[in-house]
């Protein structure tokens, strides 16, 4: 049970287009390794959503625009301190109210029923739905006038996201052929 | 919808948790996780009083000496690891996903496989004991029964009833002060399969034998011993760790035998607890922010024997 260490870095286990090429670059740079087995053994699942990496900063990255442009549009102080507690106090509304909010809509809604294999999942429609509301609030910073630059900042990582959904597309049978390599380091047994 | 109802299904226990939770798996992006996680663990460790003043009680136990912020902050741990487990169990029941295995001693784990008669593999609450037996009779390719402890609330019972995973060889019993269970693992041994027990948590009514836990008297459940001594079947020590996010380690220890070397039949079960006793406190010790035992484990009340 040797799996190779490079697996790990296989393109199909990020979920946005800008983490598969920055993986796929990474790859690029440590080829000469492909063959090396792992130390020790393991053992790796190829899921979009395997690598914690991602799924920590893009966590953090949402977090922190929310709170900022929350922040931004009801700060009526210059008093720095007061921006900075202002900005703690949106960080932690976020982070407690969102689960809440979300549990609640589900019980209002009884959606929480599991219903079998088959039930379709809803989390393409949630996850463009955070990815809306973020950008509507970038709309709002930008007609507001206020931190116009976080909204810049949102807007330009979602334009190199695009772009490198576009690279990816562009390569799709070099990468589709990497990742094909990769899964085949995997043991089954 | 009787008030008793609506207590029973909100309750730390009850089932709604469990619907609610799948409901989450199957349908929230991924980068809500995270927080989500750290939010519901908050909440439950603040709400559910018992589990969380026995989480502390046995922290203390095993970190003796440890300052009252730093075991709180552990048994935080305890109920965040816990969150991220059960997720991760939902998440392969609901949608077939695996994770990132490694493996600590993998010869032991090769000669687990490769046995050609029955085995138990002796496990505890710690990490993701349910998933680790799921993917071992998936990779094993052996057929494995494992005996868990049934929920405490029929509803949550029931409902975990539906959803367990029967595919692939994989059997779930419940170890019940009246069940017929025995016998049936004594078969399933002698049909060469493996089952799976966990050897540090006491369903009240079902037998126990007296030991010392950390220095602190305990109650172990005695079945898995009994079970070694009727078949002859070695005990393997298996662990399945969280080590980070969808990330877990299988921590194999050398196997033993509970063999009859005399007329002194206790004196067979206590070297056998006493080598099981080393291997968990040794685990236990390393990985206490993930034993999920939410009882006292000191003991009080005096052993069952059947």
């Amino acid at each position: 049970m040797q799996s190779r260490k490079l697996a790990r870095w296989s393109p199909e286990r990020f979920h946005l287009a800008f983490s598969r090429l920055v993986a796929l670059a990474w790859l690029r740079l440590k080829w000469a390794e492909r063959n090396q087995p792992a130390f020790g053994s393991a053992s790796f699942s190829f899921d979009r959503e395997q690598m914690a990496i991602e799924a920590y900063t893009v966590s953090v990255v949402w977090v922190t625009f929310m709170a900022a442009s929350l922040t931004c549009l009801t700060s009526q102080s210059t008093n720095p301190l007061l921006t900075a507690l202002n900005f703690i106090l949106q960080v932690l509304v976020l982070v407690v109210a969102t689960p809440l909010l979300m549990a609640l809509v589900s019980i209002t809604l009884r959606a929480w029923r599991y219903t079998g294999p088959d039930s379709a999942s809803t989390s393409r429609i949630q996850s463009f739905v955070f990815f809306v509301v973020a950008g509507m609030t970038a709309v709002v910073l930008i007609i507001e006038n206020s931190c116009r630059w976080l909204a810049v900042i949102w807007l330009t990582l979602n334009v190199i996201n695009a772009l490198s959904a576009l690279i990816l597309w562009l390569f799709r049978n070099r990468v589709r052929a990497v990742e094909e390599f990769l899964r085949q380091c995997l043991p089954e047994d | 919808m009787s008030f008793e109802w609506l207590k029973r299904r909100f309750h730390v226990r009850g089932v709604f948790w469990r619907e609610l939770q799948d409901w989450a798996v199957i349908n929230l992006p991924f980068f809500i996780e995270p927080f989500q996680m750290a939010v519901w663990a908050l909440i439950f460790f603040l709400v559910a009083r018992r589990e969380r003043m026995a989480v502390i009680q046995n922290l203390r136990m095993i970190h003796p000496g440890t300052s009252r912020i730093a075991v709180w902050f552990r048994a935080y741990r305890v109920f965040w690891n816990f969150s991220w487990t059960t997720t991760d169990t939902a998440r392969f029941k609901l949608t077939g996903k695996t994770m990132d295995w490694d493996f600590d001693g993998i010869e032991y784990f090769h000669q687990l496989v490769a046995i050609r008669t029955g085995a138990i593999m002796l496990t505890a609450h710690m990490g993701n004991y349910d998933l680790g037996a799921s993917l071992f009779s998936q990779k094993g390719g052996r057929t494995i029964t494992v005996i868990r402890a049934p929920e405490s609330d029929p509803e949550t019972q029931q409902y975990v009833e539906q959803k367990v995973d029967l595919t692939g060889g994989f059997r779930v019993g419940y170890s019940q002060s009246d069940s017929m269970l025995g016998i049936d693992l004594v078969h399933a041994i002698q049909n060469q399969e493996i089952v799976a027990i966990q050897g540090d948590r006491l369903v009240p009514g079902i037998s126990t034998i007296e030991s010392s836990l950390f220095s602190h008297r305990t109650l172990l459940p005695s079945g898995p011993f009994a079970l070694a001594l009727a078949t002859g079947a070695a005990i393997f020590p298996l662990f399945v760790v969280r080590m980070g996010r969808r990330r877990y380690r299988l921590v194999h220890r050398p196997p033993f035998y509970c063999k009859r070397t005399g007329p002194d039949r206790a004196r067979d079960f206590r070297e056998a607890t006493s080598r099981w006793i080393s291997v968990l406190e040794e685990s236990v010790e390393a990985y206490s922010y993930q034993w999920f035992v939410f009882e006292p484990f000191a003991a009080t009340e005096p052993p069952v024997a059947k």
